[in-house]
């Protein structure tokens, strides 16, 4: 029997013996290559699949009002993104993604997109970012496989289109803003958490870290006034209605301290539809530049009196209702016969400006429309705002451009320029400079002060009694008896300028019969309370600033200065009382 | 019938503690790698080693003669239900190997290595040439082809490869010509082939391109081969510390308790626990082929070879699957790998070896 073990088998034995030892080799070898050299690699494959690494998103901070009534908010959304699960049929995953498009209304190309992206096996993919609570339990209730949410969060203005051009808007994805969004991002928006999140296979996630808290964006308050911003907007789109313009633009700011209580620009968007029609885009209060027309005379009429060239009763002869220089004839609306500097400016005679305009030189001119900060930015903490236009003297036709400037043409400006140049006048002579947002020099140092004095306080542009005067003998009487006499306002005096600028047509070269309408004032004359612009442009139904644009100044002030209390600071006219007048009915 | 003291004495002792050993081993990592699954599989694969020892001393106390002079039996009954299983068998994991009776599961074909082991023993027990002549390689052939070809119609490539393995374990014994050797080669070549392109499910012809680039396909069947080999590496030289290997514990590894213990074990006892493991599993292999010196006949001799190159060439081709030499067939870790039957079959096979090793001297 040993014989036989021992004959042959011993031979296959070590046969299979040399097999092993072979197999030993190689495993050894592959074992010593997996463990040893390949750890570090196996080690982070490990981390990779099973931990990963979740930016916290911050709390936007929220925009406030003047009075804390609340513009601007964050509220919890949800984010619903996709794993690519082990095992799904295309036929299942195709049914999954459908049956979401039913419930978020996704189109079919971003079904297409999830699609394409399951099928390649991406890890994750968004299917709609910030969907609101109740939608998202919606979708949770279907417990689809590889379905799953994170919190979010989703900007919401809850009084939609009020002061949209103020506010600005934030897209979905919060890449593209505007307004105050914009300019203060980096205040609102806080500071990026981030979390690592370890999962088992699958996606379940067993422990979450912490690494860093998200830190909540500052909340900012404006100055803007709710109140008196829905009262600008209702007026300013009623005279929009009634006169067919085709845009329109009010501000409406405190005057010593340059806080903008309201600012429309329409058309306007709903805010919570960022970014809107492309024609409510521009907030034309700040971003448009146009031919201002008569109220650039108030800086004409600085200029003059500043350096006493021209006293408020020497008089000028514009019965010939035009005059020509150098080519250039510069008419009146109306012949208006011989009339003092005072009321020159009353009715808006542009041939009696043109006449006093002369006494200035061309250099005496242009310093003090430099004084008024024209074709520089006001400094509003509002993004993209226009410079507008004032050429350099040296560019200057040594003839024409003179008197043309001096009526309001040849130069481009804001809204807000006008105002703020108007704003002058209130102020006896200091040029402040506008700003949305409450100052508050602990939390808002990105406040750009370099663009007025080293203080950012106000500058003087022109003497006290300058601007005193000029209020009193010619912008007080423009509204009492002049242009804007259809914008006079019970129990308060109103200092203004009108401004009918006819809009010139680059393609035609020449100036149309479209006119842009403006009235830029303030009120009370004593005590100033508001300075205020309303611009509406291409008015079809009377097209002067003073039947057009004075009206719904005057409506916007009255509104404004009762919800101010601010008490007439004049008699109101006597009126009979009538029992309907005990009623509350207005006569 | 009762069982001789001498007999007892003569029971290969440190075998059998092996046995254990490594089966208490296979407790612990597959503790560790279902502890978080509802089924309690550790205490199932204790009560599983229990069942299976009962079996081994079963099997020890009946001469190996007795169960050699009933292979012929064993051979048809089994025969019969590998043919049942295939026509009454609900498919489970794409293949028909399961049989349920009653409560228990348990697959025909695991009994067939056993029952094959002891029909060859029967086969060239008689057999006193140095070479195998044609006609007995042909008969030997037949009767071993039969099961086979009924495994892989399951199909069971892990099972069918491993009952390969145990036909031309004996065949070697037996003693092949060089020439049948060459033929047999071809045969395979032609075979393979052939069935590669005819004969082969898709899911199996994926498990050998992913063999090549597991990263071909990284979510289907190159997935576990990926994880498998993560798990190894993340082991180390130390390894991450019992219950503390992140692959297995977050299920990253799949059958983590059933063929790919053995990447556990990589990754929480790292490359010098690897090391220990298979050292001690060739310090049993060994002995078990060892035996084979101390057969008293022919028949013993086949038993203790066939029987030892089971357990051997699972362990061999596991641990090649495991570390991604080799395709993933579902060919378990004896003793190691949850699951009763492979552990009833390996430790019956290890009781036949143990049964002839004792009953070396005498008729008892």
């Amino acid at each position: 029997m040993r014989t036989f073990y021992e004959s042959d088998i011993r031979k296959r034995t070590l046969v299979l013996s040399f097999a092993l030892i072979a197999w030993a080799a190689v495993v050894a070898l592959r074992l010593v290559q997996i463990q040893v050299f390949g750890h570090a690699r196996a080690k982070t494959a490990v981390l990779d699949q099973n931990r990963d690494k979740i930016t916290m998103e911050p709390r936007r901070g929220t925009i406030f009002d003047c009075n804390g009534e609340i513009l601007a908010c964050s509220l919890p959304a949800v984010s619903v993104h996709i794993r690519s699960v082990e095992k799904e049929t295309p036929t299942e995953e195709r049914a999954k993604v459908l049956a979401l498009q039913g419930l978020l209304g996704l189109s079919e190309k971003e079904v297409s997109t999830i699609l394409g992206r399951l099928k390649n096996n991406s890890p994750f993919t968004y299917v709609k970012k910030k969907i609101s609570e109740e939608e998202a339990a919606r979708v949770m209730a279907l417990k689809l496989p590889g379905v799953e949410f994170e919190p979010a969060t989703r900007r919401h203005y809850p009084l939609r289109s009020l002061a949209a051009h103020v506010l600005g808007g934030l897209s979905l994805t919060e890449d593209t803003k505007t307004g105050v969004e914009a300019r203060y991002d980096d205040v609102l928006k806080g500071e990026e958490g981030a979390k690592v999140v370890f999962k088992v296979n699958g996606g379940r996630d067993y422990q979450t870290q912490v690494i860093k808290s998200p830190v909540p964006g500052r909340d900012l308050v404006l100055t803007i006034d709710a109140t008196m911003q829905y009262y600008a907007e209702k007026e300013l789109a009623r005279a929009m209605a009634e006169h067919e313009a085709a845009w329109g633009a009010v501000i409406v700011m405190e005057p010593s301290s340059g806080e903008i209580l309201a600012l429309a620009s329409l058309p306007s968007y709903d805010v919570n539809d960022y970014p809107g029609p492309k024609n409510a885009w521009m907030n034309r209060a700040v971003q448009l530049s146009y031919e201002p027309g008569s109220t650039f005379k108030i800086v004409t009429a600085a200029a003059a009196r500043e350096r006493n060239r021209v006293g408020f009763t020497d008089l000028f002869d514009c019965s010939a209702g035009s005059i020509t220089i150098g080519g250039l004839t510069i008419r009146d609306h109306e012949r208006v016969g011989v009339l003092s500097f005072s009321d020159v400016l009353i009715h808006s005679s542009n041939v009696g400006t043109v006449l006093f305009a002369q006494k200035l030189t061309i250099a005496e001119y242009y310093d003090t429309i430099k004084a008024f900060r024209f074709g520089t930015k006001t400094g509003i903490d509002l993004p993209a705002e226009a410079s507008g236009l004032v050429r350099p003297p040296a560019a200057w036709n040594k003839r024409t451009a003179l008197p043309h400037i001096a009526i309001g043409y040849e130069v481009a400006v804001t809204p807000l320029q006008i105002l703020v140049a108007m704003n002058v006048y209130a102020t006896g002579g200091l040029l402040v400079r506008p700003h949305v947002v409450v100052k508050d020099e602990e939390s808002h140092p990105v406040l750009d002060r370099s663009a007025l004095g080293a203080a950012g306080g106000p500058v003087r542009v022109i003497s006290e009694k300058t601007a005193k005067e000029l209020v009193s003998r010619v912008f007080e009487p423009v509204v009492e008896e002049g242009t804007a006499m259809a914008g006079r306002l019970d129990g308060f005096g109103i200092a203004g300028k009108t401004g009918t600028a006819q809009k010139y047509d680059p393609a035609l070269n020449a100036y149309t019969r479209k006119y842009t309408a403006s009235f830029v004032g303030f009120v009370p004359v004593e005590r100033p309370r508001l300075a205020m612009i309303v611009v509406l442009d291409e008015p079809k139904e009377g097209y002067y600033g003073g039947q057009v644009c004075a009206p719904v100044f005057r409506d916007i002030a009255r509104q404004i200065l009762r919800y101010l209390r601010v008490p007439p600071e004049r008699p109101l006219p006597a009126r009979i009382l009538t029992a309907g007048m005990a009623k509350g009915e207005r006569p | 019938m009762m069982i001789d003291r001498r007999l007892i004495r003569e029971v290969d002792w440190i075998l059998l503690g092996l046995v254990l050993l490594h089966s208490l081993i296979g407790v612990f990592f597959i503790y560790s790698s279902s502890h978080f699954l509802a089924g309690e599989y550790y205490v199932r694969q204790l009560v599983w080693i229990g069942i299976s020892l009962i079996a081994l001393v079963l099997v020890l106390v009946i001469d190996y003669k007795f169960f050699v002079s009933l292979s012929v039996y064993f051979y048809g009954l089994t025969v019969a239900l590998l043919a049942a299983t295939l026509v009454f068998a609900r498919f489970v994991a794409g293949t028909k190997s399961w049989v349920t009776l009653g409560l228990m599961q348990f697959q025909p074909s695991e009994m067939a290595k056993i029952v094959m082991i002891l029909v060859f023993a029967r086969l060239f027990a008689e057999y006193r040439s140095a070479y195998l002549t044609t006609q007995h390689t042909l008969f030997a052939l037949l009767l071993s082809g039969v099961p086979l070809i009924l495994i892989i119609l399951q199909p069971d490539l892990g099972t069918a490869m491993t009952f390969l393995a145990i036909i031309g374990g004996a065949f070697i014994l037996a003693g092949l010509k060089k020439k049948a050797i060459l033929l047999f080669l071809l045969a395979a070549l032609v075979l393979g082939i052939g069935g590669w392109s005819v004969g082969l499910k898709d899911y199996q012809k994926k498990r050998l391109t992913t063999l090549v680039n597991p990263l071909h396909d990284p979510r289907g069947s190159g997935y576990q081969v990926i994880q498998s080999k993560i798990a190894i590496g993340a082991g180390g030289l130390s390894g991450r510390g019992f219950m503390k290997g992140s692959q297995s514990q977050l299920r990253f590894l799949p059958a983590r308790h059933t063929d790919f213990i053995f990447s556990v074990i990589g990754e929480e006892a790292g490359f010098l626990g690897v090391l220990a493991v298979i050292v001690l599993y060739f310090f049993m292999l060994a002995r078990m082929f060892l035996s084979v010196s101390k057969a008293r006949d022919r028949a013993g001799v086949y038993i203790i070879f066939t029987a030892s190159l089971l357990i051997a060439f699972q362990f061999l081709v596991n641990i090649l699957m495991i570390i991604g030499l080799f395709p993933v067939v579902g060919i378990t870790l004896p003793f190691i790998s949850y699951g009763g039957s492979s552990l009833l079959t390996s430790f019956i096979a290890c009781g036949l070896v143990l049964n002839v090793k004792m009953r070396r001297f005498a008729n008892v």
